[in-house]
């Protein structure tokens, strides 16, 4: 399985951006055996990453690879869902 | 310690604010918004929202080179940047200057993210306060709030956002217009409650239905801690300009007066008006449908082409070349004044727009041409593609002009009944003009005969009488009273005969003999 190249935009210390953080991880180790490259960013810190991204929420996950690019809103405490976007499309021809 | 602090107390500080540049409308605040803070724009669907929240941005930089934010929940920059092209704004080359930066919200195409969970608008936040530190920018304009909860959902998370991004715009000394989506025309300022968030200072947007009608207006319903003028004004958007708010109100009543007067171009006229219209007047003729109101504009235009005046016609019955044959067959010739300079015409449908626009335009020819003589001929055409209030608001804002620039005005108005009969649009202006001069037939032993009086004559001895004139290939001819007529103006004559007439006469007589 390819790696998975995700990046989490967060905001600060929040609550939310905490939260979001930590599901990523466990989700990471528990699903995809730590098989993922996790890039987090701060968006109070680099503004400019966010406006190219145009992020609008916090916290927003995007997995850039392998494709298709997906973005996920909220805290990702929900995580089947998140599991089900990030796992490997068997309809991708890539 | 009382005394020490009641030593300290100030007077209220003083409000300092930011001249917009909207024409118009920093005359009706009084100044301009109140400088850092943020002002809520509420108005429906086509009520120029965006376009307030773009000329706010555009004219600070045109104006004052201050650099604008503009923070778009909406329309994609892309958009904004074509639509308001339009208007003149060359949004593009502003952002190559760094004077104009977007802050893209607006939703994307296609893409649906997949909710796990709360979120927060941190990130909005963020990129607005990147791009003011960027830009150094004086001006933010964010359109729309309501977009920003279709958008983003009316959670507890967004709203509390709402409240630190409003808090921040505060802090960051910049003058903020924030615009809002409403439902009705008069009801609740804004949807989603967002006039909670924004306190300080909230102006409504008008695009009122009225007598099938557009009707624009805008409405400055508070300023906070300082002064403005209250109520709505009209206002209209025009192309490569933007909006332009009419100060109606806000016009304050100063204009001078001079003695100096002007010949009519009729010069039995000037006897009955004492010796010719004062300078910067303003003269209303009525009269029925041939009584002889555009002859009478055509003398007033010739009159002042032989004193050597500058003069502006407007026409909206007649087109050019009709007008241009009629003075020719009354003896002066249009034709070749205009074509030196002396004279011009402008020839107009009503129909062709809204009071407000043909009002603008007016207001530009008078200010490009500089004439001493300015005639409207007719007032009642143009009552056709009106409001009652927005005609007498046009009255209002075209006298004050004219009158502010000393020039003399002479309007026409038809009456509807070709006997007596006052019209509306005379009710509506007679409080405006200087002078009333009436136009009426006279039926006397099966014959029309036509009738002029001097009614009204601000600040001068006037003929009270009602006189006969005739028309003929010179001109208007004024003769004798109608002494043995009376009920003139109200169209229901009784013929009394001489014997009467000396009684009547006497009865004075004998009444001033006896005071006496």
């Amino acid at each position: 399985m390819s790696k998975l190249h995700l990046k989490l935009y967060i905001s600060g210390y929040s609550l939310l951006s905490r939260r979001a953080v930590t599901n990523l991880k466990q989700i990471c180790r528990v699903e995809f055996e730590e098989n993922c490259d996790i890039e987090i960013i701060d968006v109070i810190k680099s503004p400019q990453l966010a406006e190219l991204a145009n992020i609008t929420v916090t916290p927003t996950l995007v997995k850039e690879s392998p494709p298709p690019i997906k973005r996920l809103v909220g805290d990702l405490s929900q995580s089947e869902r998140v599991i089900s976007e990030l796992e490997p499309d068997p309809e991708c021809p890539y | 310690m009382n005394a020490e602090s009641s030593k300290q107390e100030q007077p209220p500080p003083f409000v300092e604010k930011l001249k917009t540049g909207i024409p118009g409308f920093d005359l009706i605040a009084e100044g301009g918004l109140p400088h850092s803070t943020c002002t809520l724009v509420a108005g429906t669907a086509g009520s120029a929202k965006t376009v307030f929240a773009n000329q706010f941005l555009a004219k600070g930089i045109v104006e004052a080179q201050e650099a604008g934010v503009f923070v778009t929940f909406e329309e994609s920059p892309a958009a904004i940047r074509k639509h308001m092209q339009g208007f003149g704004w060359t949004i593009e080359n502003w952002e190559a200057d760094n004077l104009w930066k977007f802050v893209d919200v607006s939703p994307v195409l296609g893409e649906k993210p997949v909710v796990t969970g709360e979120y927060d608008m941190a990130p909005v936040l963020a990129r607005i306060q990147y791009a003011i530190e960027t830009t150094q920018a004086k001006r933010v304009a964010i359109d729309s709030l309501g977009a920003i909860f279709t958008q983003l959902g009316d959670t507890a998370l967004i709203r509390g956002d709402l409240f630190q991004l409003i808090g921040a715009l505060r802090q960051l000394q910049v003058t903020a217009v924030l615009t809002a989506e409403r439902t009705e025309e008069y009801g609740d300022i804004a949807r989603y409650g967002v006039e909670e968030f924004v306190l300080d200072n909230v102006v409504i947007l008008r695009n009122i239905l009225e007598g099938e009608k557009r009707r624009r207006t805008i409405e400055i319903l508070k300023f906070r801690g300082t002064s403005h003028q209250k109520g709505e004004y009209p206002f209209t958007v025009l192309p490569r300009q933007g909006i332009e708010v009419i100060p109606l109100s806000a016009i304050q009543l100063q204009q001078q007066s001079s003695d100096i007067r002007i010949q009519s171009g009729i010069n039995e006229l000037d006897h009955m008006c004492g010796g010719g219209f004062f300078r910067d007047s303003i003269i209303l003729t009525s009269g029925a449908t041939g009584t002889g109101k555009t002859l009478m504009v055509t003398q007033f235009m010739g009159g002042g082409i032989e004193a050597g005046e500058r003069c502006l016609l407007f026409a909206f019955e007649e087109s050019q070349d009709q007008l241009f044959r009629n003075a020719s067959g009354w003896g002066i010739d249009f034709e070749t004044e205009s074509a030196n300079g002396h004279l011009r015409v402008v020839c107009r449908y009503p129909e062709t727009s809204g009071l407000e626009d043909h009002l603008i335009r007016m207001k530009e020819i008078i200010e490009d041409y500089q004439p001493n003589r300015v005639a409207v001929d007719s007032l009642s055409a143009l009552e056709r593609v009106s409001s009652e209030k927005g005609f007498r608001e046009f009255v209002i804002g075209l006298t004050s002009f004219i009158k502010h620039r000393k020039m003399a005005g002479l309007f026409t108005a038809t009456t509807p009944t070709l006997l007596g009969g006052a019209s509306v649009t005379e009710s509506h202006i007679s409080t405006i003009t200087d002078s009333i001069i009436l136009l009426r037939y006279v039926e006397m032993y099966g014959e029309m005969l036509r009738g002029i009086t001097v009614l009204k004559m601000r600040g001068s001895k006037h003929d009270k009488e009602i006189r006969e004139f005739t028309i003929d290939g010179t001109g208007m001819h004024i003769g004798m009273p109608f002494r043995n007529v009376t009920g003139i103006l109200s169209g229901n004559f009784t013929y009394a005969s001489s014997d009467e007439l000396n009684r009547l006469n006497n009865l004075f007589n004998e009444q001033s003999e006896m005071r006496e």
